[in-house]
């Protein structure tokens, strides 16, 4: 935490997270950034899949049958709650760039139908594919 | 990413690729459900049509860059020194991984 006296170059670390009250909006901050974190680790399975689908009809068949398997499966729907959470997450941070959305209030619903609209989508798609 | 006048770029294309993302991502996204347990042929014969193949290109590349600048930042708020710039060319080589392997297969599945 020095490294301001260090260098007026560096930059100072943020603080440690347990010194703040937790607050919906804070929730729904860190939660864009963990499941942007997340999402950019899933990326990696759309390689797989394309590098599958390259190799033709048989190892497509092997790689159908590890994506079948419950443990993905949970991971799935966990990822695809991940995008829908940092797709509402995001276009409530267009809101605001807007200039819209700022009074305590707006902000707690903006939070709370991020979290409302991501878990609805997840559910609605896994219902109906 | 301690270059003051970064900040600005970075604020834009952050927003720009978000964009792009929600355009095409969107489809993307509900095509891959559709046709992910279609079978093999369904898949490869959607892949090779180029209304499908070149946004999917586009959409890869302005991910990587979406990803590149977000996890950038989060490198920068946690971590300082030697570390961080181990964690920021770790973060490089993986989103241009990322992107040139995707860009190499969506032009294979798309053209052959």
């Amino acid at each position: 935490m020095n490294n301001i006296e260090k260098s007026p170059d560096q930059r100072p670390l943020s603080p440690h997270l347990q010194i703040y009250r937790p607050t919906i909006s804070m929730i729904m901050s860190v939660m864009h950034r963990l499941t942007g974190l997340g999402l950019y680790f899933g990326v990696s399975f759309l390689i797989f899949w394309f590098i599958a689908l390259i190799l033709g009809p048989e190892s497509y068949q092997k790689f159908n049958v590890i994506l079948s398997m419950q443990i993905v499966q949970i991971i799935f729907f966990v990822v695809t709650w991940a995008f829908f959470h940092h797709l509402f997450g995001g276009i409530r941070h267009f809101i605001w760039d807007l200039g819209l959305g700022f009074s305590l209030k707006s902000v707690d619903f903006l939070s709370y139908m991020t979290l409302v609209l991501s878990l609805l989508f997840t559910i609605l798609i896994f219902l109906l594919t | 990413m301690s270059n003051k006048s970064i900040g600005t770029k970075h604020f834009i294309a952050q927003r720009l690729t978000a964009i792009v993302n929600l355009i095409v991502g969107i489809p993307a996204f509900i095509i891959f459900l559709k046709v992910y347990d279609e079978g093999y042929i369904a898949i490869k014969g959607l892949l090779s049509q180029e209304i499908v193949w070149i946004p999917m290109i586009i959409y890869i590349l302005s991910l990587s860059y979406h990803m590149k600048i977000g996890v950038g930042h989060m490198l920068d708020d946690y971590f300082d020194g030697g570390l961080k710039s181990f964690l920021s060319l770790m973060n490089n080589i993986y989103v241009y991984l990322v992107a040139l392997l995707s860009t190499i297969a969506l032009i294979i599945l798309g053209m052959f």
